[in-house]
This record gives structure tokens, C-alpha cells and sequence, in this order.
């Protein structure tokens, strides 16, 4: 996969070392985002379990 | 006046020798004297200034602006990341970065890094999406940049992001919001957030979390510190 950077007004394809680095913080982004796809999930299943809605769990709580 | 002479009480005159360059000015130095003040630097202004012989220096204004417009960077085609170098500065201790225009290749977050510090970021926020009211808690711990400082989307890129004492021997805290311009996805974030080490920043990167973005500006602004 090749990237291209800015620095100021230049242009240019990323290095090794630049390539890792856009990696590594778009994989923390994923890894954070899959978490979250799984609670929501956990969340959906639980709330069917239980048979009401979102809302319904919100008044609840209140 | 024709005569170089410029008369004063109809009786005594100031010679127009006394001056000897466009913009000079006479000034008094006492009771009955005068002297020649010669023109400021362009820009200047003329002061009260009571350590002089004539009462007066010329000055640069005094900023009157909360605002200062420290740099414009225009995003090039197709980029990942951004880099702005020599943003922050030991001028202002505060700053405000604001992202506007351009497009991204598809709806993402836009997150910032200070300098080249890769940890330490805690993000505390909460969003929500323009089609649900519910509010959302979003958090980050000791992650490696501003997480979702700003947003992009096939329409707009935007952010407003806040940052205290980038350019200080201190943590850094930033407060920040955005919107991603996406009807099918619209969602607003808004976070404080801090930077948990000392290093004193001059530049940061903004990340795209995916794909690319293109055009619009990034400007950078300090707020007077006094």
C-alpha cells in the first residue's frame, strides 16, 4: 500500500517508516471501531433478550 | 510656503531648513524650541513617548486583535496525512486550527498529532448523529493522536480545534469539534482532550483515519496573550 504525505507544501510518497506509522494509527482507529460495533451488538442482543427497545431501557434507567 | 519660512505669532519663524526629508516632522522640545522628528519605519504610528527630547517616537501599533492569523497550508491532492511545521511558537501560548473546503474519499475522522509524540492522547467526548438525539460517550485512553479532531466526508472537510500551550514545557489541551457533512452519515463530535507529556510542538500532522483527502486549508491562529 503506498500513501502520499504533505509536509508544508511538498508532496511525496510515504517511507517505510511513514507507511508503518499511518498504519499503526489507522489499525488503532479499526481495532477501536470494532469495539465498538461489538457493544453496540451486545447492546441490540440484550435489549431483544429482554424484549424492549432503547428508549424503553432509557425510561428505565431514568 | 514659498518664503521657507513658516510664520508663527506673526513675528518669530520656524526655517524650513529644520526639516530634511519627506515625512519630518517639528516637533517642540520646550518652552520656545523646536526640533526636527524625522519620519518612522512604514506601519508605525506616532506615541507619547516621555524619555525622548521631542515627547515623541514612532511605534509599531499595538495589536488590538484577540485573533492572529500565524499560517495558512493549502491540502495538496490525494493525501493521508498533513504536516504543518513551525505552527506553534513561544508568541502565543494559545491556538485555534481551523479546517475547512476540500473532500474526502469517503466519509472518516480526522486525527491529530503534535510534533512527532505517537502516545499519550486521552480524548473525552460524546456525539451524536443528526438523525438520532441520543447522545453518545466517546472516549480514548493513551492513544497515539487527537482521535476524530475533525471530520471528513465527500462533501467538506471541517473541524475547529482548540489547542492550549502546544508550544509550552506542559501538557497540552485541546477542545475541539466537528461534523461530518454526510447525509447519510451525519454525525457531530464534540471532545476536550489532553496530551499527557512536556514537549514543546511547533508543528502536527492531521491524519485521515482512511482513504484521502483534498484541497481546502488549514489555518492557524494565536490568541494574544495580552
Amino acid at each position: 500500500m503506498t500513501y502520499k504525505i504533505q509536509i508544508d507544501d511538498e508532496v511525496r510518497d510515504a517511507t517505510a517508516d511513514e507507511i508503518a506509522k499511518i498504519e499503526a494509527s489507522r489499525a488503532e482507529d479499526l481495532a477501536r471501531q470494532a469495539e465498538a460495533e461489538a457493544k453496540a451488538q451486545a447492546k441490540a442482543e440484550l435489549l431483544e433478550r429482554l424484549g424492549i427497545t432503547a428508549d424503553e431501557a432509557r425510561l428505565l434507567l431514568s | 510656503m514659498a518664503t521657507g519660512r513658516i510664520p508663527i505669532n506673526g513675528t518669530a519663524a520656524i526655517q524650513s531648513t529644520i526639516v530634511d526629508a519627506k515625512g519630518d516632522l517639528i516637533a517642540g522640545t520646550g518652552a520656545d524650541a523646536v526640533s526636527r522628528l524625522a519620519v518612522g519605519t512604514d506601519g508605525h504610528t506616532l506615541v507619547a513617548d516621555s524619555s525622548t527630547s521631542t515627547g515623541l517616537a514612532w511605534a509599531a501599533p499595538a495589536s488590538t486583535g484577540a485573533l492572529t492569523l500565524v499560517k495558512t497550508q493549502t491540502i495538496g491532492s490525494a493525501v493521508s496525512t498533513v504536516t504543518v511545521t513551525n505552527a506553534f511558537s513561544s508568541s502565543y501560548d494559545n491556538y485555534v486550527i481551523m479546517i475547512s473546503g476540500g473532500v474526502g474519499s469517503t466519509s472518516e475522522n480526522l486525527n491529530l498529532q503534535l510534533g512527532s509524540t505517537t502516545t499519550g492522547y486521552y480524548v473525552a467526548g460524546f456525539y451524536n448523529y443528526a438523525n438520532s438525539a441520543s447522545l453518545v460517550g466517546d472516549s480514548y485512553n493513551n492513544t497515539s493522536s487527537f482521535k476524530i479532531a475533525g471530520s471528513v466526508s465527500t462533501n467538506s472537510l471541517n473541524g475547529i480545534i482548540h489547542l492550549q500551550g502546544p508550544n509550552l514545557a506542559k501538557f497540552t489541551n485541546a477542545h475541539y469539534q466537528n461534523h461530518r457533512t454526510a447525509t447519510a452519515d451525519s454525525i457531530a463530535m464534540r471532545a476536550t482532550a489532553f496530551e499527557a507529556s512536556t514537549t514543546q510542538h511547533t508543528d502536527f500532522t492531521l491524519a485521515v483515519g482512511s482513504g484521502t483527502i483534498t484541497g481546502g486549508t488549514i489555518k492557524v491562529y494565536g490568541y494574544a496573550n495580552s
